[in-house]
């Protein structure tokens, strides 16, 4: 645990549970901070964790890259609530962002699609010769 | 005067501008004709490459069952939550999203789900 986040490695996918405020466990209300995998893929977070039992995370599947990505969290201060925004320095095309508001903020365009803060993200990755990649984002 | 007609009607019978090519002005333009192309068929083995393979799932061995993120997410909740690791968790697999897990600890899951936990415990 760190940060109030769990982290679980179950053989080459990770995954962050943010703990809900009603729960058995009692997590942060706003988390917020930056999962960094490899030297290319980082996901930023700022999520509102709304108290009804249910654990929210993030996932990271590298099975099919056949290697351990271990990613590093850094728990950072939210400034405001967003949801996700993923990056892939290697493929600027990829990058989602989950509020329109925070993509203006940062001055990205908006190639991703507004979901719901509820929202979990579970991301597949894939090696790209010496570097990761990512092959699929899945949002529920 | 008449050799000189005759001379004339000589040449124009001749020459392939003679009478059938000026026929030919007056005569109904026939539509082109109009070659079908013979579709080849692709061979079955190579349609069936071309088409999407579906997300295969999982197959699930005997003593095991598939669960999604979710599940795997409030499992390790629960786990931190009491505090109470099990070994059969070293059993458990992830593949395409989703996560493999021994019978064992799917009813650990029920297990501390359905057990209520009284005030004086402190969560970890």
């Amino acid at each position: 645990m760190q940060g109030g986040v769990i982290i679980n490695k179950v053989g080459n996918s990770y995954i962050f549970v943010f703990p809900s405020t009603e729960g058995r466990i009692t997590g942060i209300a706003e988390p917020a901070g930056k999962i960094k995998v490899g030297k290319t893929i980082a996901v930023v977070y700022s999520l509102k964790i709304i108290g009804s039992g249910r654990a929210r995370f993030i996932g990271f599947d590298a099975t099919q890259a056949h290697t351990d990505p271990k990613p590093t969290l850094r728990v950072e201060e939210g400034y405001k609530t967003f949801g996700f925004a993923v990056k892939d320095a290697n493929n600027p095309n990829l990058d989602i962002h989950m509020d329109p508001e925070f993509a203006k903020k940062v001055g990205a365009s908006l190639r991703g699609e507004k979901v719901a803060r509820q929202g979990n993200l579970y991301v597949t990755i894939g090696k790209d010769k010496d570097t990761l990649k990512i092959i699929r984002v899945d949002l529920n | 005067m008449r050799i000189l007609i005759l001379l004339l009607w000589l040449v124009f019978s001749s020459t392939s501008i003679g009478a059938d090519s000026l026929w030919n002005l007056f005569k109904k333009k026939s539509k082109p004709k109009v070659v079908q192309k013979v579709k080849h068929r692709s061979h079955p083995s190579k349609k069936r490459k071309a088409e999407k393979k579906p997300k295969q799932e999982p197959t699930v061995p005997e003593g095991f069952k598939l669960v999604d993120a979710q599940w795997m997410a409030n499992y390790v909740e629960l786990e931190a939550a009491w505090d109470y690791y099990i070994p059969e968790d070293a059993w458990i697999w992830s593949a395409n999203g989703k996560y493999l897990v021994p019978i064992v600890v799917f009813k650990h899951y029920e297990d501390m789900r359905n057990t209520h936990r009284s005030d004086s415990a402190t969560p970890r």
